[in-house]
């Protein structure tokens, strides 16, 4: 009876974890979402020009500038919707001033990775409990909240910069 | 003979020759003052400064993994779903470092014969990560603070390499006995000192120093780290001996490793010497990115006697006024410098033109003093007391040669003339 019960209840468990797995399987399978990360060089050419170019973070030094991109696609047959992307930054990193970019998208940021506001209205209390204007070096998280729908097939990218430290 | 140090920064408050004559250099000097204790106060800010300086900015630890995770929130058909996605890649290892002669841009006074003349340096890490710096130092020229030249050695094998030990301010020998920097976080200094022996030379006789600092391995407290001789895109630093002869550097063989988001580079960045006096390990140009890096500082003899000569005015009406009648009362503080006594001090001071010697106003050390040479009683005099007018005092420190007069010890002149 009781090796009954145990089959029973085991039967169940799996079955219950082979739903979640598929309902997870089924929303992972309608974004294609990426996160990569490049060293930017600049180089200036003979005629004065300066030219960027985003390489591989193979050799990265401290006040190196690295370019994240973040890239998302509908890779589903339906409309995909309410997207929001959230972006700690990373260690031994500092945000660079007005870096984050991303078409059709409200950008905020926090200085605790929990409250969110727009670069103007993001503060900071000192020691003595005097509030300041946060300052780029302050952030320590950003929220891209994507304004419209996705479509099947649409893909959408937001980006920003840090200095290594 | 014109004792002349153009860059030390004093105030010449002096207004008429003084004559000195002292067994160490047996010359006639100009005398040349200075405001000892200002500077020695200075010095020892900048040394506190330096010491326990750390600056803002500190950088992150090299190998570390910089690592990255974005979430996406998202609504399919009404149902809630998320994904995330990582980057990481490590950060490498920048190796820069400065050295710095830290006397205050200005060649070191010493003595004739003087042991362990003493030239201070900062070495400081503006690299990504913990290392030791090996050091030696070795002759160099030009002087680096410009004239006179280069023009003498200190004594042979004499030339050793010190690190503070942050005890007690200055060089210890007792405390200060590292000869390798260890584990210096990055953007901190520690201070350094060459010591070396001083052969017989003249006033003004300059020596040039270059202290070369190594980079080494880092990670190990109170071991001396193996030297980083070869960065991973092919630079190397030339052979050397440091640590006071005790450790024999090849030099570098040059390797290049490809980049690579997984493993930790090194690379020197280290800033070439800007003067001709700062050299490597192979005695050329001090050059970038071949971890090791150099500053040279300079031993000036000098005499070791110092004079601060001061005047107060005292008129007949009680006030300040330097007119016929008044009183001006000069005082000499008479000092030794560097490590060695000196035999056979004699203090000469001229009396002024229109001036009169007030008699009997000769005090040594507020004790009152005869004008009469009438030693052992005292050792001064008022020369031509007898037939006036009095030209000169004169003051023996030395008591007819019985005495030595310490470094460090001062002694105060005082005597009068009134306004003719």
């Amino acid at each position: 009876m009781k090796n009954i019960k145990q089959k029973m209840a085991a039967g169940l468990m799996i079955f219950v974890m082979a739903m979640m797995t598929s309902v997870e399987a089924y929303a992972e399978g309608a974004i294609r979402f990426s996160n990569n990360a490049f060293k930017q060089v600049i180089s200036k050419s003979a005629d004065g020009s300066t030219t960027f170019d985003y390489v591989e973070p193979g050799l990265v030094l401290p006040d190196d500038v690295i370019l994240y991109e973040i890239v998302f696609e509908n890779i589903s047959d339906q409309e995909v919707s309410n997207i929001v992307v959230n972006n700690p930054i990373a260690n031994n990193s500092t945000y660079r001033d007005r870096s984050a970019t991303g078409d059709s998208t409200t950008i905020t940021f926090s200085v605790d990775g929990e409250n969110f506001a727009s670069a103007d209205a993001l503060t900071v209390k000192d020691k003595t409990g005097k509030i300041w204007k946060a300052k780029p070096e302050d952030y320590k998280a950003i929220r891209w909240i994507y304004t419209k729908p996705l479509k099947p097939g649409e893909k959408g990218k937001v980006t920003y910069k840090t200095t290594i430290k | 003979m014109y004792l002349y140090n153009h860059n030390f920064r004093k105030e010449i408050i002096n207004i008429f020759t003084i004559l000195i004559i002292s067994a160490i250099d047996k010359r006639v000097v100009e005398n040349i003052s200075r405001k000892k204790s200002v500077l020695e106060a200075g010095v020892l800010l900048v040394f506190f400064l330096l010491i326990f300086s750390v600056t803002e900015k500190l950088h992150a630890a090299a190998g570390d993994s910089i690592s990255n995770t974005a979430t996406i929130n998202y609504d399919i058909a009404g149902v809630p779903a998320s994904d995330s996605a990582s980057a990481s890649f490590l950060e490498d290892r920048v190796i820069n470092f400065s050295v710095i002669e830290s006397d205050g841009g200005s060649a070191v006074p010493v003595v004739s014969d003087m042991a362990d003349a003493v030239l201070q340096f900062t070495v400081t890490n503006l690299g990504n990560a913990s290392q030791d710096f090996l050091l030696t130092a070795v002759n160099t020229s030009p002087n680096p603070f410009g004239s006179p030249v280069d023009n003498f050695d200190p004594l042979a094998g004499t030339i050793q390499v010190f690190v503070e030990s942050g005890v007690t301010p200055g060089y210890q020998a007792a405390e200060d006995t590292a000869v390798f920097v260890d584990e210096v976080i990055s953007n901190t200094s520690r201070i350094v000192y060459v010591v070396a022996d001083m052969p017989t030379q003249a006033i003004d006789d300059v020596s040039a120093i270059a202290l070369i600092a190594q980079v080494a391995e880092g990670g190990a407290a109170a071991l001396e780290g193996n030297p980083v001789n070869a960065d991973d895109n092919g630079n190397i630093s030339p052979a050397g001996i440091f640590s006071n002869g005790t450790t024999n550097m090849p030099a570098g063989i040059a390797n290049t490793i490809p980049d690579s988001i997984s493993t930790m580079e090194t690379v020197f960045n280290d800033p070439a010497g800007l003067n001709v006096e700062d050299v490597s390990t192979d005695l050329n140009q001090d050059v970038a990115s071949n971890g090791q890096h150099s500053d040279a500082g300079a031993y000036q003899v000098m005499s070791p006697v110092s004079i601060v000569k001061t005047v107060t005015v005292l008129d007949t009406l009680g006030g300040t006024d330097p007119h016929p009648g008044s009183t001006l009362r000069y005082q000499l503080d008479v000092t030794v410098s560097g490590n060695t006594a000196v035999d056979n001090l004699v203090i000469s001071d001229a009396i002024p033109a229109n001036t009169t010697y007030t008699d009997n106003s000769i005090l040594l050390n507020t004790i009152a003093q005869t004008d009469a040479d009438d030693a052992p009683i005292d050792y001064s005099q008022a020369i031509d007391i007898l037939s006036k007018p009095v030209i000169s005092i004169e003051v023996d420190l030395s008591q007819g040669g019985t005495v030595s007069v310490a470094p460090g010890v001062t002694n105060v002149i005082i005597f009068e003339v009134t306004i003719d």
